[in-house]
């Protein structure tokens, strides 16, 4: 018994010898830090089957435009590559491909210079080496017989003969490897490994021998990302910023004190991440019914640029503001932007000129017409902004229009509110009231839970000439000033709906270490809700440009709100902490709450 | 003689005109139930032509004839209604089109739009300047209403239809400078013809049909600018009015035969010139009859000449004949406002004539370059992907039983021509093996490969030159 | 009847196969004629026809005529504004293409052109101008009769899209019409069997139809004619440079592809091209405006092109329109069909300046000009003196032809 015990193990040592002595490849193994993108795809077989992928299949199944494009020529190719996979695996495709892909697949991006091809290493891990052997013959099987097809039919001289795959066959460290077109690849286990030259396959195969002199590289570790419940990500994509940044282009953008005020205030922040991140990273996560992405840059407030404190929220100042939600809203984003502070910083943000430019600029506003200059503004709003779009319900006009605009809002936070109130929506009433005379009527203001709501509406009549003038009856623009906010709506019935709303409570600022910097959120339920104001206009496209029968049309848009309902809502948030600034998007049901 | 000429001679003016009815050496086949669809109307199914050699020449004839002469059909216009108020908000020409093609295609009553679409091209009058699809959609309408019933109704509508005088520059037609294009276009190409009136009776004519003008959309008779004097007209003297010109048009004897001359080259043949005995008995009928359009259609749909060989494939398939009819037999779904672009591109743009002489038709539609497109196009039709799903041929000859290279090559022959050249049937056949040989190289299963060869069948028969004849 | 004169086809008899090729596809067959022999090279034709009836008086203008200002009061051209030719004429202001041909010494005008008993319908009107005939149903053209009276090749091509005219019709057939030469390409699919595909579409206009009669032959020999010039027209189209810029306007476009063909060899003697909308009943300033710079534009561009690539001596550019428009200006800031009018002829070969006296603005046929010549001379012309053809069994008459080219002058 003991012999056999013996000769069990030795024999188990000398056969998987080859096994335990090569070790299997992870990503670490294959990126370095040259590499541009290293992508992890960890279950590949979630990215397909799961439940708001298969909810979504079952509503667009039944729509004319599915069937009809399964029924052509184009479907074909997916046909023929199930088929494919079906017959060489001898399983049903989900099975099939859940078991080739099983330990997930990595890919690895790599510049070769400006004037050679970037390499491309991709590593597969099957289920176990049968499945995998089987599937490498039934592929270079495929391959030699439609070569040999594509040069029987080429007798006429205008098409290529196919190039002869599967020409050549070298053997490195006892590892079969074979050239297929430009490419080569090689089976080590139960892994396949492809790469485009032949160097990089080489260097992967001295890994797995054990042989290989270069370290594995790791990321940092707070770019492994994980998501809420501690998971890892279906899919992970590593980039390497550093490539991005010898760009000569991008450096323009991000040379600081810059040139262009506009991108400045627009993204100067990001750019200022970018500029600082080696790496960045990007997952994808299947959360239930719903997907996450998360991307992660792992610089955050500490060592930012001085001149753009103001732009992130800190643990020092406020964060991103509560998202508004008024009745019937479609679109609502918050974000924080402290423009004192950059004003404040002129002189390290921008180029000399430009800070003399502003600088008169702000003289002359100080010194003309209103009687206050950039420096003033900046001093009694903000640092919280946010912006809202919800459908129209009622209408101030006779007249009502088939297909109405959604009524938008903003709402800034007023650091002065009697400054506000004063020096600039006073004067710019008196203003309007003056340039727009006859053409506008019912210049009101009205109280609304204790804040005050100027309103005007348009003269009903603007439109009767000129049609083109029609769209203003979506308009009935008012303001208001409320809880510390300044309320500039086009209707009057947003404005008071956003009055309401701001009575409730706003959320706790969120963590020490992280404080949330900009949010937006999009209910595509309501979007679907808008979009019905023009399904007249749908209908007749489908009917006269796509040539679905009345029927068939109606019965496609209702496909379109069940899909827009059940994708729920987009929510995306950004958050930033003293080392990482993370962006958060989550589609599906039930909005999250930031 | 021509060949056409004798074709016609065989023919006295009476029986040419009786009733047809089978006999041996003519007898009641694909070849004539198809003539007949593509005649009144433009096109149709293997389906439907297998439904119409059921019933006699008489019975189909008159099935059809009273659907387009009946009531509206209700759901259909509802439906029409519902697109049309849309396109015309939108004042959008192409979709006007495309609108125009959907009724072509669904409406239970192709005669009618048949007959709309000559009228069209009779009073053709032109969008680009007109720039008003409402104003077209009203003419397309008032042309619709008296498709089928009488020319002296629609003549003296169409004499003061807003479109109309827009397109002819009488938005102002005023007494100091009266619009002699107008009455030479009236008589010219809408009444009479070239030749049958003198200048002094078109500049007469003119001062009667002063005082028109378009006022917001709307045709409006302004007595101010009207003259109210004396006009001779035709050797006629009084103070003659725009209501009476077109009577006077009409009065002269030259006007049937204007009018039948046009009916017979649209329904019977493009091929050749009847002679004036031949068309004597629908003359004096029409004239008889105060011009009744649905008697001299229904005349000539019925009669034996009709359906013979002087007038089988005697017409050259106009573009919208060419399109229509190839989706029809398709029993395809294409996007219209595509549609209506090839329809531009072969030289049929709808709502858009090139003049107010309208198209000439006939040969003229072919030449190098539009025959080309034609062939493209049907290329365009079959293909199957993208835009051309919804014609795909793929299904069709499953549908009727017919499988297998030569199946397919002889169904699609049959389904587009009614006859089968052996020549084409043996040269399709052929190339559907080769192809068969070459898509099993890449292919699994024989399902695609099979849909993909009844495309090129479809593709190689509809590339047939005899196809552009109907 | 009349009618039939727009029925062309019903009165011809159809020929045979082989006959029915149209010239063009027999010229292309042949090989290019030597382009920088004077002698061998033949001479080529480019007619431009403006359709609608051209305001010829707001065209070249006797500004000092005060006749002109009294029946003109909203139309007439500023003084300013207008390009002189000489003391008495000048071109409108849009036509400066046509002043830059006339510093060349390129451009003639010849002025009052038409013919007897002038008639007012676009069409009838048309149909003399192109077959220089009064007959109600001539079939041919004058371009296309040379054929038949003579034996001689003079076919032509007409460039744009629909149907070539009928000046261009001969007993062969048609013109081929040419829009654009990515038009010509045949579709067809298929993996690995372009060519046989293609081959078997072409097959099918080869062999017997069931389908008899005019119609059917028509139908074939149009398909031949398509499958055939496509290939050819394939091969012109692929390496043509020019350094000169044309405008972006349709009719530039034709010229440039009447100059590619030229340059490609293609000998073909006569170009047919056209420049629609010049019917102005109302509100004429700014079409004829626009129509005229179109013109202009195109035509100088077209010369400087074919100067850089050494055809300029072979080639002479003629306009002409229907009839001209009557003296005195309408109701709605337009004109009403008139008679005579101008012709521009513009090249290398052309005289410059003004031929023949400007109509008498007063002296007046039921208010239109009188013409002094006769259309036919000017046709007498092109074709004894430019394309080397007698002219009088075409012409069916003796014309003495007008004198506008520079070897005339020699002669």
């Amino acid at each position: 018994m003991s012999v056999f015990r013996l000769v069990l193990a030795f024999l188990m040592v000398s056969g998987c010898g080859r096994w335990l002595a090569a070790a299997e490849l992870a990503a670490r193994d294959v990126a370095s830090p040259k590499m541009a993108v290293l992508i992890e795809v960890n279950r590949p077989i979630q990215l397909i089957d799961n439940p708001l992928g298969r909810d979504v299949w079952n509503l667009i199944r039944e729509t004319n435009g599915l069937q009809q494009f399964l029924a052509s020529p184009d479907a074909d190719r997916f046909r023929q590559a199930v088929k494919f996979v079906e017959k060489s695996l001898g399983t049903d495709w989900q099975t099939g491909l859940a078991r080739l892909t099983a330990g997930g697949i990595i890919i690895v991006v790599e510049p070769q210079g400006s004037s050679a091809e970037p390499g491309v290493t991709v590593v597969l891990t099957a289920a176990d080496e049968s499945i995998l052997k089987q599937f490498i013959e039934a592929v270079q099987a495929e391959l030699q017989r439609s070569a040999a097809a594509g040069n029987s039919s080429s007798g006429n001289g205008t098409e290529k003969a196919q190039k002869s795959v599967v020409s050549e066959t070298k053997t490195y460290r006892s590892y079969d490897c074979h050239r297929v077109g430009n490419g080569w690849f090689a089976i080590a286990g139960r892994q396949l490994l492809v790469s485009n030259g032949q160097p990089q396959l080489e260097a992967a195969l001295d890994r797995v021998a054990g042989a290989a002199t270069a370290q594995p590289f790791d990321v940092p570790a707070s770019l492994r990302l994980l998501d809420g419940a501690g998971k890892a990500a279906a899919i992970l994509i590593t980039a390497n910023l550093g490539l991005l940044r010898e760009d000569p282009k991008a450096q323009a953008a991000f040379k600081l004190p810059a040139n262009d005020p506009i991108p400045l205030f627009l993204v100067g922040g990001y750019l200022d991440l970018v500029r600082r991140a080696e790496f960045a990273a990007a997952g994808l996560f299947v959360d239930g019914p719903a997907h996450e992405i998360k991307i992660r840059f792992p610089v955050g407030t500490e060592g930012a640029y001085g001149g753009l404190r103001g732009y992130f929220a800190s643990e020092t100042n406020e964060s991103a503001p509560r998202l508004l939600q008024p009745t019937g809203a479609i679109f609502s984003a918050g974000w924080f932007r402290d423009y004192k502070k950059l004003w404040d910083a002129r002189s390290d943000l921008l180029n000399a000129d430009l800070v003399k430019q502003l600088e008169k600029e702000n003289e002359k506003g100080k010194s003309e017409g209103l009687h206050f200059g950039i420096s003033d503004l900046v001093q009694w709003i903000g640092p919280q902004f946010r912006l809202v779009a919800a459908r129209q319900r009622e209408t101030v006009y006779q007249k009502k229009l088939d297909e109405r605009l959604p009524a938008f809002a903003v709402v800034i936070g007023a650091r002065d509110e009697a400054a506000v109130r004063d020096r600039i929506l006073g004067p710019i009433e008196g203003l309007l009231l003056i340039a727009a005379g006859r053409n506008i009527e019912d210049f009101k203001k009205v109280e609304h839970r204790g804040s005050r709501v100027t309103t005007f509406r348009f003269a009903e009549k603007i439109a009767e000439g000129d049609p083109g003038k029609a769209v203003l009856l979506n308009f009935n623009p008012a303001w208001a000033l409320a809880q510390k906010q300044i309320i500039i709506g086009s209707t009057a019935e947003i404005v008071r709906d956003l009055i309401d709303d701001l009575e409730r409570p706003e959320a706790a600022a969120g963590s020490q270490n992280e404080r949330a910097t900009d949010m937006q959120q999009v209910s595509l339920a309501e979007v679907s809700e808008f979009l019905m104001g023009f399904q007249e206009r749908f209908v007749r496209g489908a009917v006269l440009e796509q040539g679905l029968s009345l029927k068939d049309a109606a019965k496609d848009i209702e496909v379109v709100h069940h899909l827009l309902k059940r994708l729920g809502t987009l929510t995306t948030s950004n958050v930033i902490a003293g080392d990482h600034f993370d962006i958060n998007l989550r589609l599906g049901p039930a909005a999250q709450a930031p | 003689m021509t060949e056409s000429q004798s074709r016609f001679d065989q023919f006295s003016p009476v029986i040419a005109w009786q009733a047809f009815v089978p006999s041996r050496e003519q007898p009641w086949d694909e070849v004539l139930v198809a003539h007949l669809y593509r005649r009144i109307g433009f096109g149709a199914g293997w389906g439907t032509i297998r439904e119409g050699l059921k019933s006699s020449p008489d019975e189909l004839v008159g099935k059809l004839l009273a659907t387009a002469t009946g009531a509206d059909e209700p759901d259909f216009e509802a439906e029409v209604t519902a697109l049309r108020s849309g396109v015309v908000k939108d004042n959008d020409p192409q979709q006007a089109k495309a609108l125009w093609l959907y009724r072509m295609l669904h409406s239970p009553y192709p005669l009618r739009e048949r007959m709309t679409l000559f009228w069209h091209n009779h009073f053709a009058t032109s969008n680009a300047k007109v720039r008003s699809v409402r104003l077209m959609q009203r003419q397309n309408d008032t042309l619709r209403r008296h498709a089928l019933g009488r020319f002296d109704a629609m003549l003296s509508e169409m004499t003061v239809d807003p479109a109309m005088l827009i397109w002819l520059d009488s938005a102002s037609n005023v007494n100091a400078a009266p619009n002699e294009n107008y009455a030479r276009e009236v008589m010219e190409l809408f009444s009479l013809g070239v030749g049958h009136y003198s200048e002094k009776d078109i500049q007469e004519a003119a001062r009667a049909l002063t005082g028109w003008k378009v006022v917001s959309e709307r045709a409006v008779f302004d007595p101010q600018q009207f003259d109210p004097t004396e006009k001779t007209v035709f050797g006629r003297t009084g103070r003659w009015t725009s209501g009476d010109v077109a009577r006077l048009c009409l009065s002269h004897e030259d006007c049937a035969r204007f009018i039948v001359r046009k009916v017979f080259r649209e329904f019977v043949s493009e091929n050749g010139n009847p002679s004036e005995s031949l068309l004597d008995p629908l003359i004096s009928g029409f004239r008889t009859r105060n011009y009744d359009i649905a008697w001299l259609v229904e005349t000539i749909l019925r009669s034996n000449i009709f359906f013979s060989a002087a007038a089988i494939r005697q017409k050259v398939k106009s573009p919208c004949d060419f399109l229509l009819g190839t989706v029809l037999a398709l029993e395809g779904r294409p996007g219209l406002v595509q549609l209506a672009q090839s329809c531009d591109q072969l030289g049929q743009s709808l709502l858009h004539p090139p003049s107010v002489k309208g198209w000439d038709g006939g040969s003229t539609w072919i030449n190098s370059s539009t025959l080309l497109k034609r062939q493209n196009m049907a290329y365009d039709l079959t293909h199957g992907s993208g835009s051309a799903r919804g014609t795909d041929p793929a299904r069709l000859p499953a549908r009727y039983g017919f499988t297998g290279a030569r199946g397919l090559a002889e169904f699609f022959l049959r389904l587009f021509h009614q006859q089968v050249n052996p020549a084409a049937l043996e040269s399709i056949v052929s190339q559907l093996e080769s192809e068969r040989i070459n898509n099993a190289a890449v292919l699994y299963g024989d399902s695609s490969s099979e849909s993909g060869l009844a495309r090129s069948a479809a593709h190689l028969a509809l590339t047939l030159p005899e196809y552009q004849l109907g | 009847m009349a009618i039939s004169r727009r029925q062309f086809l019903a009165s011809t008899s159809v020929l045979a196969c082989s006959s029915v090729a149209s010239g063009f596809w027999r010229n292309v067959a042949l090989a290019a004629p030597n382009a920088d022999q004077p002698g061998g090279s033949e001479t080529i034709l480019v007619v431009i026809e403006l359709t609608g009836g051209n305001d010829g008086l707001n065209t070249v203008i006797p500004f000092r005529d005060p006749a002109y200002a009294a029946a003109r009061p909203k139309l007439m051209q500023a003084q300013h504004e207008i390009l002189k030719v000489n003391d008495d004429l000048a071109l409108h202001p849009a036509l400066s293409g046509l002043a830059k041909m006339l510093e060349q010494s390129q451009l003639a005008i010849l002025q009052g052109v038409g013919y007897p008993n002038p008639n007012r319908s676009h069409f009838v009107s048309m149909d003399i101008w192109q077959t220089a005939s009064f007959a109600a149903d001539e079939p041919y053209g004058w371009l296309g009769r040379g054929v038949e009276k003579l034996g001689v090749a003079v076919n032509g091509l007409s460039v744009g899209a629909g149907n070539a005219p009928r000046a261009l019709t001969g007993p062969s057939g048609r013109a081929i019409s040419l829009r654009a030469l990515a038009d010509y390409e045949l579709k067809v699919a298929g993996s690995g069997s372009n060519d046989a595909r293609r081959r078997a579409v072409e097959a099918f206009a080869a062999g017997e139809s069931r389908a008899s009669g005019d119609l059917a032959d028509l139908v074939k020999q149009a398909a031949r004619e398509t499958y055939r010039s496509a290939a050819r027209l394939r091969e012109v189209a692929a390496n043509y440079e020019t350094p000169v810029k044309y405008p972006a306007t349709g009719l530039a476009g034709r010229l440039k592809l009447v100059a590619q063909l030229i340059a490609a060899g293609i000998p073909e003697r006569v170009y047919y091209t056209s420049l629609g909308g010049f019917d102005t009943h109302a509100d004429q300033a700014r079409q004829h405006h626009d129509l005229l710079a179109e013109l202009g534009d195109a035509i100088a561009a077209f010369h400087d092109d074919l100067k850089h690539h050494g055809q300029s001596k072979r080639v002479l550019t003629a306009t002409f329109s229907e009839f001209g428009r009557r003296v005195k200006e309408n109701a709605s800031r337009g004109t009403d069909h008139g008679a005579a009018s101008q012709m521009f002829v513009v090249g290398e070969a052309a005289q410059a300046g003004p031929v023949g006296a400007h109509p008498s603005l007063t002296d007046l046929d039921d208010g239109d000009l009188k013409h002094h010549t006769d259309f036919r001379s000017v046709y007498a012309a092109i074709l004894e003196d430019w394309l080397h053809i007698p002219s009088t069994e075409i012409l069916g008459g003796k014309f003495v032809p007008a004198r506008f080219l520079k070897s005339q002058a020699s002669a």
